[in-house]
């Protein structure tokens, strides 16, 4: 218990270290912030007008206490572009990268249960060993280049209506989903791989042969519990890296989430739409990164201690 | 996976020719790539332009080559970069480990990987300005948390061992040990590592090229050709292909080399 609040405690002072960074870049910025939102052609007046508005006059202290005051209340001010809050915008897309990095882990997880299967006859074990590095060795642009290039013109389902409850939706984030899932299948089955490899020479595994155990018996009750910890570190440790991709993928694929909303952002240069963005889905990572942790003492005893 | 003590060296070694084959590509370009109307608008694949023109009329092949070229070279310098300050930091907070210095470490490393790298590096090269020195900059500073972790984990395995033990008792300096003995060992796993990491730093400085924050054009990068190409996708395949087809040819030559001769 003693830990788990320790633990609590330190991704509270990472989060508190996100919001403050955010509010640091973007209050050091170089560029006059104001002057960015109105472009060249606003004249000085208007511009410092807009510099009141968004309380740069101020001190540094006084800004911080402004910005946290508004974060508290989930306000995360309005975008430069439409001039719209930002909050509900981010909160609505990213229902929909989520639902994307749902499906594509769904995905993946099928292909490590065939791959842990593969693991049992030497042919299909080889076969596994070449998907795995085909798929690490494709980027997520050539794998989502040959999706939209071949299979994209013959799919039926190409726009989201945003109702979740309808199929059609998830018929929609599949190709995305699959692209996406790529890299992580492979990286995985790599792990997959080499951890039964080095199992398959512990002595329990030969107990449980010469116990008269099937080769299936022996697989999933004593071989497989003790690679899931590196599974999930190395899933884990691909979390930051998985998200560019999944930009990636959501612009390809033209997937309403946060990667066309940042591209949109970066293209107006939209200062609150990005420090909406980096604070949200920091916060979803750190979440995730809170579960991974919650997962390790159910699947090692070793841990609980 | 073999163990010798020269694996590091392989990998430096690999890095290095991979880094100066990437930057004589632009050798090999039959045209200037940036030369507008050197062929038709939107030209299809042959003889004479390999892989077609694009929408000015430059020459696709061409500005792949100088693409790749660029992005060979911004992700390996940003990976050597990184390797550096993660070894240095990484020993450190082996060093130290449990204490202060590797507490500051772990918050810091934990901390830049719940920031989603791409989104942390768009919100300030946005502020900043693009640019390929920027992006370099940025990109060195969020990819080094990962060798450091790796160099760390091998310096607290080390530093129990017997020969360490040994060295201390020959009456060795803790920063002798560290510098002459213990960092070289560790290295090769940091150096091993990176060159599998280098993939994924690829494909975030494509990524960035992606979101229009690498090279400006009219100068070609592998990411901006891809998202341009997509407008065009149905009219001129081509445009995207090429790109994303060297982006493999780069990626699958790294992993032929990690897996084989390292």
């Amino acid at each position: 218990m003693r830990f788990v609040i320790d633990r609590l405690i330190y991704v509270l002072t990472l989060w508190l270290g996100v919001i403050l960074t955010a509010f640091v870049i973007f209050q050091l910025a170089p560029n006059d912030p104001a002057r960015i939102a109105l472009g060249p052609n606003a004249s000085q007046q208007q511009v410092e007008a807009f510099r009141t508005e968004l309380g740069l006059e101020k001190s540094l202290g006084e800004r911080l206490t402004r910005y946290g005051k508004e974060l508290a209340q989930g306000d995360f001010g309005r975008s430069f572009g439409d001039r719209r809050p930002v909050a509900p915008e981010v909160l609505k897309r990213i229902q929909t990268t989520v639902a994307l990095a749902l499906l594509s882990t769904i995905f993946t997880l099928s292909y490590l249960v065939a791959c842990i299967m593969a693991q049992l006859r030497e042919e299909t074990r080889l076969f596994t060993s070449v998907m795995n590095f085909l798929l690490t060795a494709m980027p997520t642009m050539f794998s989502g280049i040959l999706v939209i290039l071949f299979v994209s013109q013959y799919y039926p389902y190409s726009y989201l209506t945003g109702s979740w409850i309808r199929i059609d939706d998830w018929l929609f984030l599949i190709p995305a989903a699959l692209v996406l899932a790529f890299y992580p299948m492979g990286i995985l089955g790599i792990i997959v791989e080499d951890e039964i490899g080095r199992v398959n020479r512990l002595g329990f595994v030969r107990a449980a042969q010469a116990r008269g155990q099937g080769p299936v018996n022996v697989l999933w009750r004593h071989k497989v519990p003790n690679i899931m910890v590196p599974i999930l570190a190395t899933f884990a440790n691909q979390l930051p890296l998985l998200l560019t991709s999944t930009f990636v993928v959501e612009i390809m694929f033209s997937v309403p989430g946060i990667g066309t909303l940042l591209l949109k952002s970066v293209l107006d240069r939209d200062l609150p739409m990005l420090q909406g963005i980096l604070i949200v889905s920091a916060s979803f990572t750190l979440l995730i990164t809170l579960a991974v942790e919650a997962i390790y003492p159910l699947i090692d005893p070793r841990v609980r201690q | 996976m073999r163990t010798d003590v020269h694996r590091g060296k392989r990998v430096a070694l690999a890095l290095t020719a991979a880094a100066v084959a990437c930057a004589a590509l632009p050798l090999l370009a039959p045209f200037d790539p940036l030369v507008v109307g050197i062929g038709p608008r939107l030209g299809t694949p042959g003889a004479f332009h390999w892989f077609g023109t694009d929408e000015l009329g430059r020459d696709v092949l061409s500005r792949v080559l100088y693409g790749t070229a660029a992005t060979v070279s911004i992700s390996v310098t940003a990976l050597f970069s990184s390797l550096a300050i993660g070894v240095v930091a990484g020993a450190l907070a082996g060093y130290y480990y449990e204490r202060w210095p590797d507490r500051i470490f772990l918050w810091v490393t934990d901390f830049l990987a719940a920031i989603p790298f791409i989104i942390l590096i768009a919100s300030v090269l946005s502020l900043w300005g693009p640019g390929l020195i920027h992006a370099y900059i940025v990109l060195t500073t969020v990819i080094w948390a990962s060798p450091a972790r790796v160099m760390r984990a091998e310096v607290i395995q080390t530093l129990p061992r017997e020969w360490v033990m040994a060295d201390r008792v020959a009456g060795l300096s803790d920063w002798r040990i560290m510098t002459r003995k213990v960092m070289p060992q560790c290295m090769n796993s940091a150096m091993t590592f990176s060159l599998a990491y280098l993939p994924d730093v690829i494909a975030l400085e494509a990524g960035l090229s992606f979101l229009g924050l690498g090279l400006q054009p009219p100068q070609p990068g592998l990411g901006k050709m891809i998202f341009d190409g997509m407008a065009n996708i149905t009219s001129a395949w081509w445009l995207m292909a090429a790109p994303a087809a060297a982006l493999f040819l780069v990626v699958l030559a790294i992993r032929f080399v990690a897996d084989s001769w390292i």
